[in-house]
């Protein structure tokens, strides 16, 4: 899901030399960008539902920063880090690239660091349920995303906001993500007792097999890779700044699947197991295998059991290619589910689908950095359902006639 | 053409500078060059000019003044010409040792040399 962003933005970042460019650090609503000596380089990775902290490098000549020794409740409070454009009228068109809580302050005589944690890191320090009072969702059947809300919401003190004015659940993904889970029956049955939420979110994310992250706004997104992106940019030569790194490895194939079912708390038993085998990967390659035995959360019958284990066969049978290659600051809107159509001369590779895995954002080089992976697009077997006259699933025969 | 001075709004020395003198724009700039050969190019936020000004035959008082504006990291104004003193930079001296440090021999300490390093603030 792509960064909204203006069309007065999408015009400058496209831009070979685009003007009138700002940087924007905050803190605690403060506009504190003079005392930035040095910005970070963003860096998120899909599945990394925190987010990497960032540290921005500022002077302390000016002894601004003291007052952090003496007002240490200034501690945890908000960063945030705007770029993009001001507009003719002399407004600001900026986007948020990363928010986040001040955790760590280091000075040193004129200069210091403020590290900033995403503010999603809160959740390693909340929990779900205790020995005492477990947190147990078995009395019916429910939809992973339905326990996350509760979880984040209930236990981690996010907003319950059901909208889209939600500031720390991006709503309209977690929407979306709940759909395509009831649409393909995904069920689970959980218990907690005090475990950790960033564990819980990430044992959905495998169980699941979505991807779970935060970005620049600070809010959780949720997605689970499923049909052609809506959004889509192409990367080719033209936009390429650097040699390209291209990667094929093994490490990430699975191509038998055991999923264990309806989980007997009281008694620490499986009722049953649903196991699934590609049988072309594993003459290929050799058995690859993983079990999902979750003991918090769990499928509670063998059509969602299936759904698992069915996906990530398909979706990881094959070696998976990434490749690594640096642009400018020309894509900043793209996010985690988006397409990407790559075109490489160097590799023969044309018009070829890939998602988004890692980017960075270097402020101070205006370089960005794209790690780009089949294994969870089209070419790892994303589900999705058909395309006419698609370069992947096979052109339409232009001879063919159809009136006969 | 006028003289060259540096100094506070009705004090001002006059600067004599040797070969060398350099006042140069400093832009928080990239040049992003793709594999096709596009060229993109940022200039973010943020501008500076430095200026070096090697001078010598310089004299103890104004030594000392420069001296004490550096080690106060005063706020300065250098006018490149005086022709035009309403066009000025608002500045500082830079540097972690003084601007001066040696004599013209043989004037033991009467007269000196070195170079001022400026940034505009």
């Amino acid at each position: 899901m792509s960064l909204t962003i203006t069309s007065h933005f999408r015009s400058k970042m496209e831009s070979t030399n685009p003007s009138s460019i700002i940087r924007k650090f905050t803190f605690n609503n403060s506009d504190l960008s003079s005392k930035v000596i040095q910005y970070p380089t963003i860096t998120r990775e899909v599945g990394d539902i925190t987010g990497e902290s960032l540290s921005f490098d500022i002077e302390n000549a000016s002894q601004s920063f003291n007052s952090l020794n003496t007002n240490r409740s200034q501690l945890l409070k908000t960063g945030i880090f705007e770029y993009g454009f001001s507009t003719e009228s002399g407004t600001n068109d900026v986007v948020q690239l990363f928010g986040g809580e001040l955790t760590k302050v280091n000075l040193w005589e004129g200069k210091g660091k403020l590290l900033f944690d995403n503010k999603l890191t809160k959740l390693k320090r909340r929990r779900a349920g205790s020995s005492q009072t477990p947190a147990s969702y078995t009395s019916s059947a429910y939809n992973p995303a339905d326990i996350v809300w509760w979880i984040c919401t209930s236990y981690a003190g996010l907003s319950t906001t059901a909208d889209s004015s939600n500031p720390d659940i991006d709503y309209t993904s977690w929407s979306a993500w709940k759909t395509i889970l009831t649409n393909d029956a995904v069920l689970v049955h959980a218990h907690f007792e005090g475990d950790g939420i960033l564990n819980i979110l990430e044992t959905v994310q495998r169980l699941t097999d979505s991807f779970i992250y935060s970005s620049g706004d600070n809010k959780i997104y949720f997605t689970r890779w499923f049909g052609a992106s809506s959004y889509t940019i192409t990367l080719n030569d033209s936009y390429i700044t650097d040699k390209i790194n291209y990667e094929l490895y093994t490490d990430s194939i699975l191509n038998k699947v055991t999923v264990q079912m309806s989980y007997n708390t009281e008694q620490s038993t499986w009722a049953g197991q649903v196991v699934q085998v590609n049988t072309v990967s594993v003459g290929s390659y050799g058995i690859f295998e993983a079990i999902y035995d979750d003991t918090n959360i769990w499928h509670i019958n063998s059509v969602s059991a299936m759904n698992l284990a069915q996906r990530i066969i398909y979706r990881r049978g094959n070696a998976n290619a990434v490749i690594k290659c640096k642009t400018p600051l020309r894509f900043l809107d793209i996010e985690f589910g988006d397409d990407i159509e790559f075109e490489s001369q160097v590799y023969s590779i044309s018009n070829k689908i890939l998602s988004l895995k890692k980017y960075g954002i270097n402020i101070e080089t205006a370089i960005m950095t794209l790690e780009m992976d089949e294994g969870y697009g089209r070419g790892g077997g994303r589900w999705y359902g058909f395309r006419l006259d698609d370069n992947y699933n096979g052109l339409l025969d232009q001879s063919y006639n159809p009136l006969f | 053409m006028g003289v060259m001075q540096l100094g506070t709004v009705g004090s001002y020395i006059t600067l004599y500078p040797d070969y060398k003198y350099s006042n140069v724009l400093n832009l928080q700039r990239e040049d992003v060059r793709t594999k096709t050969g596009n060229l993109y190019t940022y200039i973010q936020q943020g501008t500076h000019r430095q200026i070096k000004i090697p001078e010598s035959w310089v004299s103890s008082m104004n030594k000392n003044l420069v001296n004490s504006w550096w080690q106060t990291a005063a706020n300065l104004r250098f006018i490149e010409d005086n022709d035009y003193p309403s066009s000025y930079y608002t500045v500082r001296i830079l540097g972690k040792e003084e601007s001066y440090q040696s004599f013209v021999m043989p004037y033991f300490n009467i007269f000196f040399e070195g170079e001022i390093i400026l940034e505009t603030i």
